[in-house]
């Protein structure tokens, strides 16, 4: 699998900017029109930029509705998805409950689909309801070339911190048996996470963290990331 | 290593487990949660052990500390248990729904010699922290005013039936949300002791507040303003900030930038005369283990080397917390009376 030397990233459009509050709301303004992002995009597919590294923000799926309509204008071009949006989910779980939240999120007819054992079902099989969730945030790309899909660092860092290993595991085998797919994991503690996806028999992955002279966010140190 | 346990898995509770997960000196020995769904999943991925009954865990486990982070109702007896018991305790914030169960608990750790903490996180976040320094140096001369804010999109739309909308669960936008500005303020500038005016509004809920004003003095005689409202959709997530003015410039702060202000040049602190901006990313200690911003394992770090050392920490104390739930109570006075 080969990656692009220079993929192009999402934050600017939905005002995430981790140095300035400021500077945030300026993107914000700027980028209110999903025509502003559009064109963006076009430019940089212009500069030869073939990659768009986003999250599973509802208006990515305006932008993925816009490239289906314009097959020819984005044949070439790749996106990788980051899930989830983990703002959406972040309030839910404080007020209803990780239950409660799931509920809220899963599409509508999940726990129809499961009838015969409901809620009850899907609480013992924690796989499946994972996969439930990948392709709920999927479902906005369908159609379009996503060769590598990552999840977001706050579940990558959780999972790990909480030493659920073996989610790793399911993670990686679902999106490459049902996406064809390599898995991405981001992260603030590469060392770590190296580790603990090689314990699961997971080598070799696609890895995503801060780098950067000052050591910012880069658990262990500079040395440790560097190594 | 030090032997620690969970108490109520939502949003901060697993947030919580999965830093002291990390810890190097710290095991995870066991969660608590009434929810069958979330214990399954520790049971069926982690070695840790689960429990339902809080009662069941104390007395089956041999913990060091306990982290509460079960809905406020619940703070004052799981914490009161935890220290009879003789454990060292973390609890979430706000700390307590009322000011004499607080006040009980504050005594109670001092007769015990627990250490204590609450998770408002804000104090390790550095730019507060050298807010706090700068205005220690004076940089700013005599104090005149400050403005303490708080904005976000909790509550974007009219809906109710959870606990958000119960100010008998600590529901509303004064203790879950105004709690933080309030205790920052008390952390950087001084103790609130007046409160002058004070409204809260409802924007959509019914039953609770979404927003907070209020006029304040602090026992510095330094005079302040509170804006917080949770109903604000213009901002992506929760956004805090404090400003203050002196007689010799002024400093606005937030959790990613500080901006300072001065009529004349600072040389000794390397500023110069007006805007200077320092950033988080060169204001931050490192951590071991990141979970979101650094400021939520710093304050557990700065939790479990003070268990380690039985040494009861500056920061975040039970009696900080508490003296925030005043601060909340004098509000809810004021409010009442000027509806009479």
């Amino acid at each position: 699998m080969k990656i692009d030397k220079s993929l192009f990233g999402d934050n600017q459009f939905f005002g995430v900017n981790h140095a300035s509050d400021e500077k945030s709301r300026a993107q914000a303004v700027r980028f209110k029109d999903d025509t502003a992002i559009i064109h963006v995009l076009d430019q940089a597919i212009d500069q030869g930029i073939n990659t768009f590294m986003c999250t599973t923000h509802d208006r990515i799926a305006n932008i993925c509705n816009h490239m289906r309509a314009n097959p020819s204008r984005y044949k070439n071009f790749n996106i990788y998805p980051c899930m989830p949006y983990a703002h959406k989910y972040a309030n839910a779980v404080t007020e209803l409950g990780i239950m409660g939240a799931i509920k809220q999120y899963v599409p509508g007819n999940i726990f129809s689909t499961f009838a015969k054992g409901g809620v009850a079902f899907l609480q013992k099989d924690f796989k499946k309801l994972m996969q439930i969730l990948i392709d709920a945030e999927m479902k906005m790309f369908q159609g379009i070339n996503t060769p590598v899909i990552f999840i977001q660092n706050v579940l990558v860092d959780m999972i790990l911190g909480l030493k659920m290993y073996d989610v790793f595991k399911e993670y990686d085998s679902y999106i490459r048996e049902k996406y064809h797919a390599e898995p991405g994991y981001i992260t603030m503690n590469m060392p770590a996470l190296l580790d603990a996806l090689e314990k699961v028999g997971i080598s070799n992955p696609i890895i995503c963290f801060s780098m950067n002279k000052i050591g910012f966010r880069m658990a262990g140190g500079l040395e440790i990331n560097e190594k | 290593m030090v032997k620690a346990a969970v108490v109520g898995l939502g949003k901060m509770g697993i947030s919580h487990a999965a830093i002291l997960g990390a810890h190097p000196d710290v095991e995870l020995v066991a969660v608590c949660d009434t929810s069958s769904f979330v214990l399954e999943a520790f049971e069926k991925y982690t070695a840790t052990k689960t429990y339902k009954d809080y009662d069941k865990m104390l007395e089956k486990e041999k913990l060091d500390f306990v982290v509460i982070a079960t809905p406020t109702k619940f703070h004052y007896s799981m914490v009161k248990q935890a220290i009879v018991k003789g454990l060292h305790v973390f609890c979430e914030k706000p700390f307590s729904l009322n000011t004499p169960e607080g006040e009980e608990l504050v005594a109670l750790v001092k007769e015990k010699s627990t250490i204590n903490q609450v998770g408002y996180h804000n104090h390790f976040l550095g730019t507060f922290q050298e807010l706090k320094r700068l205005l220690k140096e004076n940089i700013l001369g005599e104090l005149v005013h400050f403005t303490g804010e708080a904005y976000g999109p909790v509550v974007t739309k009219e809906k109710g039936g959870t606990w958000r909308s119960k100010p008998s669960e600590g529901g509303g936008c004064l203790f879950d949300y105004a709690s933080h500005v309030l205790n920052l303020i008390q952390e950087v500038l001084g103790r609130p002791n007046k409160v002058n005016g004070a409204l809260l509004k409802s924007v959509y809920s019914k039953g609770v507040e979404d927003a907070v004003y209020a006029l304040l003095t602090l026992e510095n005689q330094l005079s302040g303003v509170l804006l917080v409202n949770w109903s604000d959709e213009t901002y992506r997530k929760m956004s805090t900030s404090l400003t203050v003015q002196g007689k010799k410039g002024k400093i606005i702060c937030d959790a990613t930038e500080i901006k300072i202000y001065l009529h004349d040049a600072n040389p000794k602190e390397k500023l110069e005369k007006g805007w200077n901006t320092k950033y988080i990313t060169d204001l931050t200690a490192p951590v071991n283990y990141y979970l979101r911003g650094e400021e939520y394992s710093a304050q557990v770090d700065y939790f479990v080397e003070n268990v380690i050392k039985r040494k009861q920490g500056i920061a975040n104390t039970f009696e900080q917390g508490h003296y925030t739930d005043k601060v909340i109570e004098m509000i809810i006075t004021n409010t009442k009376q000027n509806e009479n």
